[in-house]
C-alpha cells in the first residue's frame, strides 16, 4: 500500500471511502494503517478519524490554538454551509424525480439517463430542475435539459458528494462525504433552532 | 488436466439432457420405463449404471439415483421456516401420549411407528430452526446484495427485523427444561427431544447471539436514514421560507466540537534538488542547458571587454555599468585575481555573508556563468579542479576553477 498518495490525499482535504479509493479505506480501516497514517500526520497537528457507522476517514485539526488552522476550519464550514442549499435542491430533485431512489446514503447508485429521461417526460419535472440552475454551484451558460442536467450533477461530483464510476453508462455513487455534510447540515439545524422532527407528507415522500 | 474433469462435464451434460426421464424413472420408484426415444447423452448414465437396463427390458432408476434424487428432495424441504412452536409442541405432545400408551400396551410395531413420527417432527423442526438461522445469517453477511432502490433495502430490512423476532420467539418456548419435561424417562424421547433437538436451538441462539451487532447496525442505518431525511425536508423548507437562511456564527468551540475536516493550504509540495549530491549532476546539469536564461542575465560577450578594460585601468565608474549581484561578485573575483591565485569556491565562500551562505552554499551557477564569461579573456589564466564521477568513469565533475591574472 502507498501510504505517501494515502497522506497527500488527506492532507488535500479528500474523504477516503470504500467508493472513492477502495485500497486505501481498507488499509486504514486496519490498527495498523490507521496507527501509521496517525503517527505520520502527528507533527501537522493533525488526526486522522472516521465518521460513524464504518463511514469516510478525514482528517481534523488537533491544535485549534494555532491561527491559520482556525482560520481555515472556519473557511472550510463556511463553504460547506454555503453549498447547502444546492445540496438540498439536490436531494429534493432526486426525491421528487425517482422516488423511490429516496435519501442519498453512501454507496447508492445514481444512473444519470434514468434521470434525464423522467425529468424530460415530466414538465412539472422540469421546472423543478430549472430551479436549481440559479445556484451558483450548477450554473451552465447551456439550454438544453441534458447540459442543465449534467452542469448539476458536476456540481455534486465537484463538491465530491458523487462520484462517476462509469463514464459511458454515466452511473453516479454518492461518496462517503455525504455522511460528513449530514452532520454539518445537522449542525446547522441544532443551531439555527430548525424543527426537524415535523413530519410533512413531503418528508414521508422523501423517505420512502 | 484431470480426466475426471470431462467425465463430470457429460454427466452434466447428459443429466441436463435427460432430467425429464429421469424424474419419469425416479416416480416409478425402481420399476421399469420403456423410451422410444432417448437423448444422445442418455447411454453415458446407462454405462455408469445411473440407470439400469437397455432399450428391450426397459430403464429403471438405480439406487444411486434414488439417494440423489432423496438428497435434492431434502434441500428443497431445508427451504421451509421451522413451523409454528405451539402447534408443534401440540402435535409432539399428541404423538408422545400415543407413544406411551403404545408402550403401555406392551405394541411395539405401534411404538415404532409413533416414534418415528416424532423423529420426523423434531427433523422438521430442526432443519425449519437451522434453515431460519441460515438465512438470517446470510441476510445480514450480504446486506441483502443489491437492492434496486432504498426503499426496497428498508423493506427488506423491516423483513429481516420481523423474521429475526419470530426466530427468537422460537427459541424462548423451545428450551432444554420444556423438551426434557416432553421425553419424560423415555431414553428414546430424551435421545430426540432433550439431545438433538436442543443441540441445534443451542447452536441457533449462539448463531443469533452472533448477529446482533450486526443487526444492531442495520437498525442504527435505519434510523440514521429516516433522521437525514427529515434534515433535509427541514432545511428545505427553511432555506424556502427564510430571507436570511443562517444568523448564527458558530464559536471556535462550537466547531472543534462539530470535527470540521481540515485540509492544507498547499495542493503540491516543493522539491528541492540536492546540488551537492554527484549522482543527480548529470541530471541538473541537463536542466541548466534546457533552461532558458532570464533576459536580465544574458550577458553578450563583447560587453566583456570594457570589463577587462576595467580592471586594467581600475577605473572607479565601473562597477555603474554593472548592475546585477552576480556582475559585482564577478569584478570583485577578477580583481581580486589581479593581486593573487583566485579559487572560484573559496572566493564564493568567504565573500558571502551569513546569510548569504545559508542561501547557497555551493555557487554552481555562479561558477558556470563566470568560468564561461571569462574563459575567452586572454589575460587571465583559468585552471578548471576536476575529479572523476566514480572509479569506472570517465567523466570528469568539475567543481572549481581558479583565476590568475597574467598581465598584458
Amino acid at each position: 500500500m502507498n501510504i505517501r498518495t494515502i497522506l497527500e490525499e488527506l492532507m488535500k482535504g479528500k474523504f477516503i471511502c470504500p467508493i472513492t479509493n477502495k485500497t486505501a479505506f481498507t488499509y486504514l480501516s486496519s490498527s495498523r494503517g490507521f496507527e501509521l497514517v496517525n503517527a505520520a500526520i502527528a507533527p501537522f497537528e493533525r488526526e486522522l478519524i472516521q465518521l460513524p457507522g464504518n463511514s469516510a476517514f478525514h482528517l481534523v485539526a488537533t491544535n485549534l490554538e494555532n491561527k491559520s488552522d482556525k482560520i481555515s476550519i472556519r473557511k472550510h464550514f463556511e463553504e460547506c454551509r454555503d453549498i447547502i442549499e444546492p445540496v438540498v435542491s439536490f436531494m429534493v430533485l432526486i426525491s421528487r424525480v425517482k422516488p423511490k431512489v429516496g435519501i442519498l446514503t453512501p454507496g447508492l447508485i445514481v444512473r444519470y439517463p434514468e434521470f434525464l429521461s423522467a425529468i424530460t417526460d415530466n414538465e412539472h419535472h422540469l421546472q423543478q430542475m430549472n430551479n436549481l440552475m440559479t445556484l451558483k454551484l450548477f450554473k451552465t451558460a447551456k439550454q438544453g435539459t441534458d447540459d442543465k442536467l449534467k452542469a448539476i450533477f458536476k456540481g455534486m461530483v465537484d463538491i465530491e458528494l458523487i462520484v462517476e464510476m462509469n463514464t459511458a453508462d454515466l452511473t453516479y455513487q454518492v461518496s462517503g462525504k455525504i455522511d460528513y455534510f449530514y452532520s454539518v447540515m445537522q449542525f446547522i439545524a441544532d443551531h439555527e433552532s430548525i424543527d426537524t422532527t415535523d413530519t410533512t407528507k413531503e418528508q414521508s415522500e422523501l423517505v420512502l | 488436466m484431470n480426466p475426471l474433469v470431462n467425465k463430470l462435464a457429460l454427466l452434466g451434460q447428459a443429466i441436463t439432457q435427460s432430467s425429464e426421464l429421469l424424474v419419469e424413472l425416479v416416480n416409478l420408484g425402481g420399476e421399469e420405463a420403456y423410451f422410444e426415444k432417448t437423448p444422445p447423452k442418455f447411454s453415458f448414465l446407462t454405462n455408469l449404471d445411473l440407470v439400469l437396463g437397455n432399450v428391450a427390458d426397459g430403464y429403471s432408476a438405480s439406487a444411486l439415483l434414488m439417494e440423489l434424487s432423496r438428497a435434492l428432495a431434502r434441500q428443497e424441504t431445508t427451504k421451509r421456516l421451522a413451523p409454528d412452536v405451539e402447534e408443534w409442541i401440540a402435535q409432539a405432545n399428541l404423538r408422545i401420549s400415543q407413544l406411551n400408551n403404545a408402550l403401555a400396551e406392551s405394541n411395539h410395531d405401534n411404538y415404532i411407528l409413533r416414534l418415528g413420527e416424532v423423529r420426523e417432527l423434531v427433523m422438521v423442526m430442526r432443519e425449519g430452526l437451522q434453515n431460519e438461522s441460515r438465512q438470517i445469517e446470510f441476510a445480514l453477511n450480504t446486506n441483502f446484495g443489491h437492492a434496486e432502490s432504498l426503499h426496497d433495502k428498508q423493506e427488506e430490512n423491516k423483513y429481516l427485523i420481523a423474521r429475526v423476532s419470530r426466530l427468537t420467539d422460537k427459541l424462548m418456548l423451545l428450551d432444554y427444561k420444556k423438551l426434557r419435561s416432553m421425553s419424560g424417562e423415555n431414553s428414546d424421547l430424551l435421545a430426540l427431544l432433550a439431545n438433538r433437538l436442543n443441540d441445534t436451538i443451542e447452536q441457533c441462539r449462539l448463531s443469533l447471539i452472533n448477529s446482533l451487532p450486526k443487526l444492531k447496525h442495520l437498525l442504527w442505518l435505519f434510523e440514521k436514514t429516516n433522521k437525514n431525511s427529515q434534515l433535509v425536508w427541514a432545511l428545505h423548507h427553511h432555506l424556502r421560507n427564510q430571507s436570511i437562511a443562517y444568523t448564527h456564527i458558530p464559536s471556535d468551540k462550537e466547531l472543534e466540537a462539530l470535527q470540521v475536516n481540515s485540509q492544507s493550504d498547499k495542493s503540491h509540495f516543493e522539491i528541492h534538488p540536492n546540488i551537492n549530491d554527484h549522482r543527480y549532476t548529470d541530471d541538473i546539469t541537463d536542466i541548466v542547458h534546457s533552461m532558458k536564461p532570464p533576459i536580465a542575465n544574458i550577458i553578450v560577450l563583447p560587453d566583456i571587454k570594457p570589463v577587462e578594460a576595467v580592471f586594467i585601468e581600475n577605473s572607479a565608474d565601473d562597477n555603474t555599468e554593472l548592475g546585477t549581484y552576480m556582475e559585482d561578485k564577478l569584478l570583485e573575483m577578477v580583481a581580486l585575481s589581479k593581486k593573487e591565485k583566485v579559487s572560484c569556491l573559496d572566493f564564493w565562500k568567504t565573500g558571502l555573508s551569513e546569510n548569504e551562505a545559508s542561501l547557497q552554499s555551493y555557487p554552481s551557477g555562479f561558477m558556470q556563468w563566470s568560468h564561461k564569461t571569462l574563459s575567452n579573456i586572454p589575460t587571465l589564466d583559468i585552471n578548471v579542479i576536476s575529479e572523476p564521477q566514480s572509479l569506472f568513469s570517465g567523466n570528469l565533475n568539475i567543481y572549481d576553477f581558479t583565476l590568475e591574472y597574467r598581465g598584458e
